[in-house]
């Protein structure tokens, strides 16, 4: 988009006041997508500002300026990876679970979403970005480096799954 | 389809509006400090960094091409006097002399393979595409004057009306664009002889054709010429936007 | 600051010369072993970004370096193996074309390449041509061109070949306090220079990765495989052949003293010896290098 382009243009002379712009423009959507992935809203809220942080340390770096959203997804999705890989290093095996948001809808939390979250990882994050995050297509094959084609089957399967899955009754799955 | 839907309902509701005012502005007051620290490299863009090319380009080319102009100049001179005038002769004459124009850059574009520095050049910001680029601007410059002077001193023998530089102009971009075709595909030692060999070729063919068919250089052919100057200049427009819109790699090269 | 390299592969006609890379690199010096021609080259030219893979990607925090363009090579400074100058040019000429090429200011030019000649000892011969200076100086040149725009990432392919010793003690310890933030990727055929200095080594051949580790890690391989004895000059004729030998040292008493690899040892009196980097090298690589 051409708003992005000049908001790019003008922080790069300086004009910091539109870096916040950016960002505020860019955050809620950020932060929902780190606490998908890390499940705990200080986690998110730590990953969402690294994610902004590694975003202005590569500012230089864009070769491409029309596709920020494409970018910051990217970014997101490393940034969750590293935490979720250091967490896992730090953490006590005891402690390890699926639930640690600590509030109440984590229990009660939809067969549906449930359902969403027992897909393969690379069915699962497409349909997040493409319903949860709600970038196009063209979007989500940028983040994720896929060809369209790709990104278009494997949304498909993913669909054709969580069908199944509601037809046999939503039972939970085992976990993965 | 009604999974969709639901879908985005569920998916799109989950987390909503569970962001904090405070992380927000806490994320950007980092993010103005990350860009304040952020050593803020300052780059030349590409018109100073032909400017500071000039100077690397030496005297040795200017030298060659003012040597290449008044050799051509007294020998050019010379046929002439021997009793060749008329459009044919002077249209031979210019050819040969923009062939000769033409060849001046090879020793300077190939530099880089000649003397092994083109993994280092390319490996650089600006990389052998902008390198490239600013030495055909170098090369051209002095060619086109080259071109003018030869063009000036033929309108002394006889007026010669302008679509003339067409005689210039087609064989000096039938060289360039062989130097740029044989750039992207021999990249290597045997680029400048490649390059001479080609060029000795065409001015070979060109004599060929004042013995055999001389009409070609005649008046009346001037207007083709022009014409399949005009093809050539577009391919040679075209070949050297494909090799500056990406670095020149180290695909086509043998080493 | 991380490089990733994601199932590289670079195939020509005739033979495959990168098969298969895989590699998280992270700050620190890397070194990259192997023969000639297992594909360290090729591989180097792949992560420059000066040669198109056939198959694969490379990510540099993330963002694959082909989308990055002129703003990848920004941060990267390479030395290749080969490389020459211009015959015209003095050290200052190369230093301040290069400098060109990178595109820094004239202030940011004049201040690196002070900045540099000194730290490589280079000032006396700055105004010396190129051509005219030894091999080892030719390369501190290099070395300095590649660190003109300060990179994040450094790779020098076979930096130290053409070296004498005392430069190589030097070019070390420069290279460790360069690495302390950044990614230095060094490609060698001479064990000794990164055995000391590399935080990890990658040992390569024909085209794969066949192990990375760290020095104690990647020796253990060889652990009660090296030998050391003494013998007499004319006895040691007949070994020559049938030994994979890592050197022959002469000792005082007139005897050498060879020290070899084996399973089990060959001659009587052999003593077992701690292995070092050499020695797997030796080990992974023998049958194809020179001595």
């Amino acid at each position: 988009m051409t708003r992005e382009a000049n908001l790019l243009k003008k922080i790069e002379q300086g004009d910091l006041t539109y870096l916040d712009e950016l960002i505020a423009c860019y955050y809620p959507d950020i932060f929902r997508y780190c606490l998908w992935h890390t499940e705990n809203r200080q986690t998110a809220e730590d990953a969402a500002q690294e994610t902004f942080l590694r975003f202005v340390r590569y500012f230089d770096r864009m070769a491409y300026r029309n596709k920020v959203k494409a970018y910051l997804y990217k970014i997101a999705a490393n940034v969750c990876i590293d935490m979720r890989t250091k967490r896992r290093s730090e953490e006590l095996p005891e402690n390890l679970s699926m639930r640690e948001r600590g509030y109440e809808e984590a229990e009660d939390e939809a067969d549906f979403l449930r359902l969403v979250r027992n897909l393969p990882q690379h069915q699962q994050e497409l349909v997040i970005l493409r319903f949860g995050q709600d970038l196009t297509l063209r979007e989500c094959a940028q983040v994720t480096g896929l060809p369209l084609r790709t990104v278009q089957s494997r949304l498909r399967s993913a669909l054709k799954k969580i069908e199944r899955q509601l037809r046999k009754g939503g039972k939970e799955n085992e976990y993965e | 389809m009604n999974m969709n839907k639901k879908l985005k309902q569920e998916l799109s509701h989950y987390g909503r509006g569970e962001w904090s005012q405070d992380s927000l502005q806490k994320t950007c007051a980092a993010a103005r400090a990350a860009y304040g620290e952020q050593d803020r490299k300052e780059r030349i863009g590409f018109w100073k960094f032909v400017i500071r090319q000039i100077r690397f380009a030496g005297g040795s080319l200017w030298i060659l091409q003012a040597a290449v102009l008044i050799v051509t100049c007294l020998t050019l001179d010379i046929h002439l006097h021997a009793g060749a005038s008329g459009y044919g002769p002077l249209g031979f004459v210019l050819s040969l002399a923009s062939v000769a124009t033409a060849m001046t850059g090879i020793p300077y574009l190939c530099r880089s393979v000649r003397h092994g520095m083109y993994e280092t050049e390319t490996a650089s910001r600006v990389s052998f595409a902008g390198l490239l680029l600013a030495r055909l601007l170098i090369t051209g410059i002095g060619n086109l004057i080259m071109l003018a002077a030869f063009f000036a001193l033929a309108s002394l023998k006889m007026p010669l009306s302008i679509n003339a530089i067409g005689y210039m102009l087609l064989p000096f971009s039938v060289i360039w664009l062989g130097i740029m075709v044989l750039m992207r595909l021999a990249c290597d030692q045997l680029l400048p002889a490649l390059c001479a060999a080609y060029s000795i070729i065409i001015m070979a063919a060109l004599f060929a054709l004042y013995q055999i068919v001389p009409q070609v250089f005649g008046q009346s052919s001037v207007l083709i010429w022009n014409i399949v100057c005009i093809v050539i200049i577009a391919g040679l427009a075209w070949q050297i936007r494909t090799m500056a819109k990406k670095p020149a790699y180290m695909d086509g090269v043998s080493m | 600051m991380k490089l990733e390299i994601k199932n590289l592969k670079k195939t020509y006609k005739d033979k495959t010369a990168v098969d298969g890379v895989n590699l998280e690199i992270t700050p620190g010096v890397w070194g990259l072993l192997g023969a000639n021609g297992a594909g360290k080259t090729t591989l180097m030219r792949m992560v420059a970004g000066i040669l198109t893979p056939t198959e694969g990607e490379i990510l540099y925090d993330g963002i694959p370096i082909k989308e990055m363009g002129e703003a990848y090579r920004d941060i990267f400074g390479y030395l290749p193996q080969t490389f020459g100058f211009y015959p015209e040019f003095r050290v200052r000429d190369y230093l301040e074309y290069m400098a060109a090429l990178k595109g820094l200011t004239r202030k940011d030019t004049a201040r690196k390449i002070e900045e540099l000649m000194e730290k490589l000892t280079l000032k006396e011969v700055r105004n010396k041509q190129i051509r005219k200076l030894s091999g080892g100086m030719q390369r501190r040149v290099g070395i300095a061109q590649a660190l003109l725009n300060n990179p994040e990432i450094l790779i020098l392919d076979e930096p130290t070949s053409g070296l004498d010793p005392g430069e190589r003690i030097r070019f070390r310890n420069l290279l460790s306090e360069f690495a302390k933030d950044r990614i230095v990727v060094i490609s060698t055929h001479i064990v000794p220079d990164v055995e000391y200095i590399a935080t990890c080594n990658i040992l390569m051949k024909d085209g794969a990765i066949i192990d990375i580790g760290t020095t104690e890690e990647l020796v253990k391989m060889v652990k009660g495989k090296v030998w050391e004895v003494s013998l007499t000059q004319e006895k040691l004729g007949p070994y020559e052949a049938r030994l994979k030998i890592i050197n022959v040292r002469n000792e005082d008493t007139g005897n050498v003293r060879m020290r070899y690899l084996s399973d089990i040892p060959v001659l009587p009196g052999s003593q077992s010896v701690p292995p070092r980097l050499e020695d797997l090298y030796l080990w992974l690589f023998s049958g194809k290098e020179e001595a």
